[in-house]
This record gives structure tokens, C-alpha cells and sequence, in this order.
């Protein structure tokens, strides 16, 4: 459940299309917003896993920070250079991309308490009373 | 290449497009129609005033109805499921229990009479309060001055707000706390007694007393009243300060100034204020209101000053 929650915003970028084919919205808001999202969301992916991997706590700040400065920079400017060539696909993008990053971290925020590792057996129980 | 060398070819490189950027795209002129302000502005949704009272629904209610809604479900929730053996969602709230009764409400703050009365209200304080901040970094569309078009819909933009940001908030929870504290005193000492312990101890051997006792008893009255502006400022003055240097980093500046280009270094910014806010301001801030709730409601029923 936990998992399927962490990549709901996923499965918004496919929902979104209908939405977007019904409404009339440019489409190359949507290419361009949820591809851009969906590569961020690899590149999240991917350096998450190199700081797992790593032993080094600088690295592994480094690494977590520079990606999500270095991801959130990407979006927008994918977003602003589809704004260039057409002002509603840059704002239906901008939408899309928002609506997303919403569902994203709303479930993030639920699914945090998932993933601290619980006590071994036998050792729990202090806490409550 | 070291670190630091990465650093700096990084920073000149944000320069170096900033530059290409701003002789590319140049400058729209000051906008002057974009009214910044206006995001934390009240706009009724529902209309509701009883007398001189007005209660009408806007989106600071919804955002209190929300943390309040968050506050009591999840609690509920994860009450109604403890186990023997906690599972990982039981281990997080264990360690905010443990947080709040060994850090807010420990023995520094309260004593343990003291603290398991009040440990249900100071408990509530701080996770309200911390829900009510986080829930400020989530957009959301409440932004009913600006709308987009979705099927001849207008559905208002995305934006972030906190109740917390708005001072009658803030100033509500202290007032109870305020309220609070001085009734715990009064109780426990009576209405002189109490007002007596205001004073620090060993005053009646003092030779210059009849001066110096209404002079210390007028500091100790100005204090208590400012109490109420240094709780309710801190908190919302600190979410608010935050919103907006999210708000003007992530886009208002460059809104304002009409400068596309500034954006290349503004984002980043707003990313790392954003990631500070939620990860450090947020949680801070409801454990200070809290942590000064149980110091005042300790000092109250305190014997000496």
C-alpha cells in the first residue's frame, strides 16, 4: 500500500492525459511537464540508490541535496522553455507539474512514518503507557 | 577537481547562464499588476456574520479545519492500532510521544502532577500546530484571486498557505495558553498569593523596598502582557517570513521585476528555503510553542520565582 502511495504522482502523469484531451489543453504541456517530472523522478531514483550506497555522510548530503535543487531547477526549466514557444502549454505545464508535486509530497509525508525501521522484537512497547 | 573547486565551477556556471539568459530574454519591465500581498489575503468563500462577529468561511478556516481534522484522525488512528509490538508507523509516534512528554512536558517544564494534567492540551498544541505548518508547504488550489480553466471551470491556482501565517491565529493559541496559565496559577495560589509570586524572593529585607517592589511588580505585569505578543508574534512571524521567501524565490521576484532570467538562481534558492522550512522551521516552531506553554504553566503553580 505504502509503495503504491510513493508513486502516485506516476500514475496521476498517465491519469492527467484523458483530462488533458478533454478539456482541450495543450498537449505539449503535458508531454513536456509530465516527461520532465517523470525524469526527475528517475534522477531522484537513481542518486537516492548512490547515496544508500555510499558511506560517506558528506556525500550523501551532497548528493540528496544537489538532486533536489538540480531536479527541481530541470522542471522549471522545462517548463519555461515550453512557456517560450507557447504561453498556455507553458502554463498547462506549470499546472500539471504543481498538481504533481502536491500529490508527490503529500504522500511522501504519509509514507515517511513507513519507512523508520522498527525496533527488533522484544524491545518494543516503551513508549506507551 | 575537490570539493571546493566543484563549488565555485558550479556557482560560476549559474552565473554564466544568469548573464546568457538576461542578454537573451532581457528584462518585461517592473510588473506592476502582481500583487504579492494578495496570497495572504482573506477573500470570504462563504459569507457568515452573526451580529458584529464575522465567522465567514475562508481558506485560513479550511486550513484550521484540515490540521484539526489531521490532528484528531491520525491520533485516533494510530491509537486505536498499538500493539505490544510496535510497527514502524507506532515506532514515528512513539517518538513524538516520547518527544512530548520527556522534552515539552518533562520535569524541567512541569511537575509530574502538573504534567500529566496538562500533558492532553500541550500534547494537542504541538501536534495542531505542527500540522498546521506542514500543511502550509503543500500547494494547494485555494488561491481564489488568481484561477485557471478546467472544463469552463475556474479553478483557483496553487498556491501555499498556513494558518499559522495569519497572527489571529496565533494569537488565538496564545491567548488560551495565556488564559490558561494564569487560571492554573490563581487556583494554586489564590488571586494575591499568585500575583505575590511574581516577585522574586527575599525582596521584604530589602532596605529600598517600597520602591523597588512596585517597580518590579510593574517590569513583571508589562512581561506577562508581553508574553502574549512574543508567542503569537514568534510563530507567526516565522511561517509567514518563510512563505515569502518561498513565494518570492520560487517565482515572485521575477514576476515582479520582470526579469526571466533571475530565475536561474532564484529556484535553487527557494528549493533549499523550501527544504529548510519543512524540515527544521516547522517542527521547531510547534515544539517552541509548546515547550513555552508548559514553561509558563510550570511557572505559574511554581512556590518561588
Amino acid at each position: 500500500m505504502a509503495g503504491l502511495l510513493r508513486y502516485l504522482d506516476l500514475l496521476l502523469v498517465g491519469l492527467a492525459l484523458p483530462v488533458f484531451l478533454a478539456a482541450g489543453l495543450p498537449l505539449a504541456g503535458w508531454a513536456v511537464g509530465g516527461g520532465a517530472w517523470i525524469a526527475q523522478r528517475g534522477l531522484q531514483y537513481y542518486l537516492e540508490r548512490r547515496a544508500e550506497a555510499s558511506q560517506d555522510p558528506r556525500t550523501v548530503v551532497g548528493l540528496l541535496a544537489g538532486s533536489m535543487i538540480a531536479r527541481g531547477w530541470f522542471v522549471a526549466v522545462a517548463v519555461f522553455l515550453v512557456g517560450l514557444s507557447d504561453n498556455e502549454a507553458g502554463l498547462a505545464a506549470a499546472v500539471l507539474v504543481v498538481a504533481l508535486f502536491t500529490v508527490y509530497f503529500t504522500m511522501r509525508m504519509i509514507t515517511r512514518p513507513f519507512e523508520i525501521e522498527a525496533p527488533p522484537a522484544g524491545g518494543g512497547g516503551g513508549g506507551t503507557q | 577537481m575537490s570539493r571546493r573547486a566543484k563549488v565555485w565551477v558550479g556557482v560560476a556556471l549559474g552565473l554564466a547562464l544568469l548573464v546568457a539568459l538576461a542578454a537573451l530574454f532581457g528584462s518585461h519591465g517592473m510588473n506592476t499588476e502582481y500583487q504579492p500581498q494578495n496570497e495572504f489575503k482573506l477573500d470570504d468563500w462563504v459569507k457568515l456574520k452573526i451580529g458584529p462577529i464575522d465567522m465567514s468561511i475562508n481558506k485560513a478556516v479550511l486550513y484550521l479545519f484540515l490540521a484539526a481534522v489531521l490532528t484528531v484522525g491520525t491520533m485516533i488512528y494510530i491509537a486505536r492500532r498499538m500493539t505490544q509490538r510496535p510497527n514502524r508507523v507506532q515506532t514515528a509516534v512513539e517518538a513524538i510521544y516520547g518527544l512530548m512528554r520527556d522534552n515539552i512536558t518533562g520535569p524541567n517544564n512541569l511537575d509530574r502532577k502538573m504534567a500529566l494534567k496538562w500533558f492532553p492540551f500541550i500534547g494537542a498544541l504541538f501536534l495542531f500546530i505542527w500540522y498546521s505548518n506542514l500543511l502550509g508547504y503543500i500547494p494547494l488550489p485555494v488561491n481564489t484571486e488568481e484561477t485557471f480553466n478546467v472544463f469552463g471551470v475556474n479553478v483557483p491556482a496553487f498556491q501555499i498557505y498556513a494558518a499559522t501565517a495569519n497572527i489571529s491565529v496565533t494569537l488565538m493559541l496564545t491567548l488560551m495558553v495565556w488564559f490558561s496559565y494564569h487560571v492554573e496559577g490563581i487556583r494554586r495560589k489564590g488571586f494575591v498569593g499568585y500575583l505575590k509570586s511574581w516577585l522574586p524572593g527575599g525582596l521584604e529585607n530589602v532596605p529600598a523596598r517600597f520602591i523597588l517592589i512596585p517597580g518590579i511588580f510593574a517590569i513583571e505585569v508589562i512581561s506577562q502582557f508581553v508574553r502574549v505578543i512574543s508567542l503569537s508574534v514568534r510563530l507567526f512571524a516565522n511561517i509567514l517570513a518563510g512563505h515569502l521567501l518561498i513565494l518570492f524565490m520560487g517565482g515572485g521576484l521575477v514576476v515582479l521585476l520582470g526579469i526571466a532570467a533571475l530565475g536561474v538562481v532564484t529556484l535553487p534558492i527557494a528549493v533549499i528555503f523550501f527544504l529548510f522550512e519543512v524540515v527544521l522551521i516547522a517542527t521547531l516552531q510547534a515544539f517552541i510553542f509548546a515547550t513555552l506553554t508548559a514553561i509558563y504553566l510550570g511557572g505559574a503553580v511554581a512556590e518561588s520565582h
